[in-house]
């Protein structure tokens, strides 16, 4: 993951274990929707980024599971 | 038990407001509800006479879909669906955060298509109209075929128009657990959401807008460094605020019973109702209620941390330095949890989405230094310092609290390395807006959850306590010599039947069977021992005043005193990590379903807990001590 701060990135797919896919399902991350990255927290610590108007903390590893493009 | 009316289930995402709703609507008056056979509890309570009747509601814990992925969530399911539940649910209201309406709408429709009868209340409402966001709910309830209710949890705006709307609610036929694609919901909340917000101008700014605050505020408490530095001071000054707070409480309540009991026993100095009373009675109700202070204070400041959203930042936090012993950030409220009490810690486990990695959690639970190790640390090390400045005995106190974190830290990381990860072990973290706390509801709050530890291990350590009185006043209650009547009584039998384990600690029988009451529970210590040691002297302003001179003054039979510093260390040690508390181990089982994880945990903790104290005791003699 490139370490930019406040970028917008558009959700174009969810690729991943289906149990997490579908958990970030539900919590608001589908196709289509807007994320703004944060930034990481040391020592390979979380992400965070946000949706609508929520922050997430998500690990490298959920984060992953979002494929997305910048805007 | 409340039975009137329909029951009405309020299901929501978390940090949605949903409780506050269920707060406004049952006046906080709500009881807790065992579902038979298994772990799971809800809260239930009856619309507040105030605002009229024939309605019960339900909260549920928090979640994002019907598709459970947690014991919190499953809790919700099995509330909803169960044929046998406690409760049969009537309908239905889907609480959405008003400023999250493309999140929240697709667990709307998701409950729509499971055939409850339903309703929506979108809260936040005060939020909306500050940032001039003109939602058309009348739109919205057209487009879903239910009704919208705004909601605004400072005040209770809307709050008649809810309870209206729930009692229009239809009764309910047939339900079945959902089973579309999330992604449909999801594009269709979409439409909704467009709909409903086409007469608001500038969206994405009045999103930024309303976001300002926390994102600057985050800047701070996310930092990199100073972050992390904050975090330590809040929970630093959350656990010393214990002893400038607490402790001058905790003494009140000693002094008040220690006085009530003497009061008690001088009205009939000779007889045996008095001594029972004073003694049996006043002095276990005290035993009880001493460390009430401290788990209310832990309570409240846990509880205003989380009304904040500061806790969600914490955990985010520590996630990384959890990670490395096999845990997630969301360890980190069920252990700070522990700090006050075990008992409601495990059950806060449930929304650890992954089953081992709330397993070890619930594991190392019982070494966070819970409340009730208190009073036996405050004895203990009153003795050890006694001649030395306060704050050298505050230093050791946090070298116990420490130190017990470090043996919970290598206990997770052994465990870690046995038990295969699982996929479910995630992060995933929600961190709402930062808001102001209502103080008033958090301080109930806490004292609902301080009540709800009275009521479970009260009655226990209050039949222990009375019981130790009997133990250790008969078969010879008319001997007048105190200390051969008390060898000589069945808690005197019992000491000195364990005296050959407890010799390697360095103190005798009558510390003896001090542990023996500790192992059901901590907090009896201290009482036991003012039985076994305390002599008839009452001119001591307290209880424990009393109790260290006798303690000072306790010998054995060759002359050697009993408490030097090397077996108090040991007794400190012991205590740190000894598991002793019967209602740990009964909800242990509860909440884990397993025998085998409870006693294990109980056997592998005492042994750990004797070998260390022991090899702490015999090096220190070696030394001279």
């Amino acid at each position: 993951m490139q370490k930019q701060s406040l970028s917008r990135f558009v959700v174009e797919s969810l690729e991943g274990p289906p149990a997490l896919v579908e958990r970030l399902g539900e919590m608001g991350f589908f196709p289509g929707v807007v994320v703004e990255m944060g930034k990481r927290l040391p020592f390979a610590g979380p992400w965070i980024l946000h949706l609508e108007s929520t922050s997430f903390a998500l690990r490298e590893e959920e984060i992953a599971a979002l494929k997305i493009r910048s805007l | 038990m409340i039975k009137h009316g329909p029951c009405i289930a309020l299901v929501g995402a978390p940090n949605c407001g949903k409780t506050t709703v269920f707060n406004w609507l049952t006046g906080s008056r709500f009881k807790t509800v065992n579902y038979p056979g298994a772990t799971v509890e809800y809260a239930l309570g009856s619309l507040q006479p105030a605002l009229g009747s024939g309605l019960r509601f339900m909260d549920t814990p928090g979640v994002y879909g019907l598709n459970p992925k947690s014991a919190d969530e499953e809790v919700t399911y099995r509330a909803l669906f169960d044929r046998d539940g406690v409760v049969r649910v009537d309908g239905v209201v889907v609480i959405i955060d008003g400023t999250q309406l493309q999140r929240h709408l697709p667990l709307v429709l998701t409950v729509l298509a499971t055939g409850f009868p339903v309703m929506v209340v979108a809260t936040m409402a005060d939020l909306l109209a500050r940032e001039k966001l003109k939602v058309d709910w009348a739109v919205l309830s057209r487009d879903l075929g239910v009704e919208v209710i705004p909601f605004e949890g400072l005040l209770g705006g809307g709050l008649t128009q809810v309870i209206a709307a729930a009692k229009r609610l239809p009764p309910r036929s047939v339900v079945r657990p959902p089973s579309t694609q999330l992604v449909d919901y999801q594009q269709r909340a979409g439409k909704l959401v467009r709909a409903a917000m086409k007469d608001v101008e500038d969206f994405a700014g009045k999103q930024r807008h309303l976001t300002a605050t926390t994102r600057r505020l985050d800047r701070i408490f996310l930092h990199p460094f100073l972050g992390l530095l904050l975090f330590f001071l809040i929970m630093s000054g959350l656990f010393t605020s214990i002893y400038s707070l607490a402790q001058p409480l905790m003494d009140a309540v000693d002094w008040f019973f220690s006085t009530a009991g003497d009061t008690v026993r001088s009205l009939a100095p000779e007889a045996l109702w008095s001594d029972f009373a004073a003694r049996g009675v006043i002095a276990s109700f005290g035993a009880v209620l001493v460390f009430v202070p401290q788990i209310f204070i832990l309570f409240l400041g846990i509880g205003l941390l989380e009304a904040t959203g500061y806790l969600a930042r914490a955990a985010t936090l520590i996630d990384r330095p959890l990670s490395a012993l096999g845990l997630t950030g969301r360890s980190f409220v069920p252990l700070l949890s522990g700090f006050s009490c075990a008992v409601p810690a495990l059950m806060a486990t449930r929304n650890i989405p992954s089953r081992r990695d709330r397993w070890i959690t619930n594991f190392i639970l019982p070494l966070m230094t819970c409340s009730a190790r208190l009073p036996v640390y405050a004895l203990l090390l009153s003795f050890l310092f006694q001649d030395r400045p306060a704050w050298q005995a505050g230093l050791a106190l946090t070298v116990l609290y420490v130190g017990a974190m470090v043996v919970g830290a290598l206990t997770a990381s052994v465990l870690n390395r046995f038990i295969a990860k699982d996929e479910a072990s995630r992060l995933l973290m929600e961190l709402p807006l930062y808001r102001r706390p209502r103080l008033r509801v958090t301080v109930r709050q806490a004292m609902t959850r301080t009540w709800g530890y009275v009521r479970r291990a009260g009655p226990v350590i209050f039949v222990i306590a009375v019981l130790l009185w009997w133990g250790s006043n008969f078969p010879n209650y008319d001997l007048p010599d105190q200390g051969v009547k008390l060898e000589q009584s069945y808690a005197g039998r019992a000491g000195r039947w364990l005296e050959p384990l407890v010799r390697p600690l360095g103190v005798d029988w009558r510390v003896g069977v001090g542990l023996i009451s500790a192992f059901a529970a901590r907090e009896v210590f201290v009482s036991t021992l003012a039985l076994t040691f305390h002599t008839t002297n009452e001119d001591e302003a307290t209880q424990t005043q009393g109790l260290l001179q006798a303690m000072k003054g306790a010998t054995f039979a060759d002359g050697r005193p009993v408490f030097t510093p090397a077996s108090v260390v040991g007794l400190l040690i012991f205590f740190m990590i000894a598991m002793q508390c019967m209602s740990t181990l009964a909800v242990a089982v509860r909440e884990t379903g397993s025998w085998v994880f409870a006693w294990s945990q109980l056997i592998s903790f005492n042994i750990v807990a004797y070998v260390l104290a022991v090899v702490a005791v015999q090096s220190l003699r070696l030394l001279g001590w």
